[in-house]
């Protein structure tokens, strides 16, 4: 009987302890970027916002490749089995001279015991004529399509793209948010790893054949920049 | 006194602590069964008025999702102008510091992304929402779906608000052959609130906007509107220029 007063008593304290803690960690944050991973020429900040248990992050990155290239790697449907993804399919393509985008669906194996998630996004690019950028904005739409199976479908995602266009490559800005349905600890401590890593896998695999001269949709049906 | 303490932490002890275990034990099995449960498919929740209520719960998830139809007597354009929002608009939907961050408008497409702001009761944040909206006509039948999605990305942070990040509603509007359009609406939205309250209250919060609507989109605001990207029901498909008009 008094073990487990004391495993009643000790539970209790580590679900209050627990419960402070999430409370303190959601509510904190500076809504500032700051720096945490600075190599390769691969800048990563991060940025926590009171209200929220996830973190933002934030890469700048010089690619030496062509403008096109850039954005066929990041709107052409088959990229992703580059990166892992697969049951690759194009729901919806509207494609104009001033315009792009397109709804995508694909699968993703999570490091176990995590398992698979479903992504069903809005992939978007357009050039700012004022100032010569191209923007991809890419966001979760989960209810584009009706669920089939009991793979969880990712809701949160938001991840903005901006391409500059400069003498020997292009200056790159990603501002990412997600939410896979991992533990937010974890999620939080791994995604700066992550990230730099699928950045260094994009600068290697636009090396490839299949990335040199390559022409994406929007650039294809108007002039070239 | 010390003896007091003592009897203060038994009677702790042998009442509080086994409540407290026992609700979370509880509470934690109402959560996963609630979460786990649900049949993928819409059920109907309420017809009055002529507007029709669904929800649908989807295993893994927690909150529902809220599905309405209508049929209104009113031109396409007038319902798209009204569920695509605009500045001239923003007031008749209760938001503040409506802004647009982008939008551009053809007559093949429409893009728009937009912010705004909704008070929350107390203890609940002000909640922000930036959105992207886009549609483009399917200029055989004229039907129109207007997509939105969560960007809370798209801008920086604001202060003392809190960003909606599961956001993904799709409006239908769809012309019927007796000259009516099928109004239908379903939404897929975390307001941050608790989710049996949201699940609760999403519902009748859908039919009173449905009912709000059908009486609005008949006013002269909307009635006049005129936009490039949308084509009514027995028009003949406009031939495409080079001219696009767009702003951004």
């Amino acid at each position: 009987m008094k073990l487990l007063k004391r495993v009643c008593l000790s539970l209790g304290a580590v679900l209050i302890a627990l419960f402070g803690a999430h409370l303190a960690w959601t509510n904190s944050g500076s809504n500032e970027w700051k720096l945490v991973s600075d190599q390769d020429g691969i800048k990563i900040s991060a940025l926590k916002s009171p209200g929220y248990s996830l973190m933002k992050y934030k890469v700048n990155v010089r690619f030496d490749s062509e403008l096109p290239e850039v954005l066929f790697m990041l709107t052409d449907l088959d990229t992703g089995k580059d990166f892992g993804a697969f049951d690759i399919k194009r729901i919806e393509e509207i494609s104009t001279p001033s315009l792009f985008y397109a709804y995508d669906t694909y699968k993703l194996t999570l490091p176990k015991p995590f398992g698979q998630v479903e992504v069903v996004l809005l992939n978007q690019c357009y050039e700012d004529t004022k100032t010569n950028q191209y923007h991809i904005n890419i966001y979760a739409a989960p209810n584009r399509i009706p669920r089939e199976g009991d793979i969880p479908r990712v809701v949160h995602l938001s991840n903005n793209w901006t391409l500059t266009p400069v003498t020997d490559g292009v200056d790159v800005e990603s501002v990412s948010e997600m939410d896979l349905g991992l533990p937010y600890v974890l999620a939080n401590l791994a995604m700066p790893e992550v990230i730099g890593s699928q950045i260094k896998a994009m600068r290697e695999v636009m090396k490839t054949d299949r990335y040199k001269n390559a022409k994406p949709v929007l650039l294809s049906s108007s002039q070239a920049p | 006194m010390k003896a007091l303490f003592a009897k203060i932490g038994r009677g702790i002890c042998k009442a509080f602590v086994p409540t407290v275990v026992t609700l979370t034990v509880a509470l934690t099995t109402a959560h996963f069964s609630w979460k786990y449960s649900g049949s993928n498919e819409w059920e109907l929740k309420k017809d009055e008025n002529g507007v029709k209520v669904y929800t649908l719960k989807t295993p893994g998830s927690t909150l529902l999702k809220v599905k309405a139809d209508m049929q209104v007597a009113t031109s396409l354009t007038s319902a798209v102008f009204l569920l695509r929002g605009d500045e001239s608009t923003s007031d008749d939907f209760g938001g503040k510091d409506f802004t647009v961050v982008e939008r551009i408008e053809t007559p093949q497409l429409f893009m728009a992304c937009y912010s705004a702001k909704h008070p929350m009761p107390p203890p609940f944040r002000t909640k922000e929402m930036v959105v992207m909206l886009n549609y483009a006509q399917d200029k055989a039948t004229k039907k129109v779906e207007i997509n939105v999605q969560a960007a809370p990305g798209r801008t920086p942070p604001s202060p003392n608000t809190s960003r909606v990040t599961h956001l993904n509603n799709i409006f239908r509007l769809t012309p019927l052959a007796n000259g009516l359009i099928d109004w239908e609406i379903t939404l897929d939205v975390d307001m941050g609130l608790l989710y049996p309250l949201a699940n609760l209250s999403m519902p009748e919060y859908l039919f009173n906007d449905l009912s709000y609507h059908k009486k609005l989109v008949l006013t002269e605001k909307y009635q006049k509107a005129r936009l490039i990207s949308v084509e009514e029901p027995g028009s003949p498909p406009q031939a495409l220029t080079s001219s696009l008009q767009e702003s951004l």
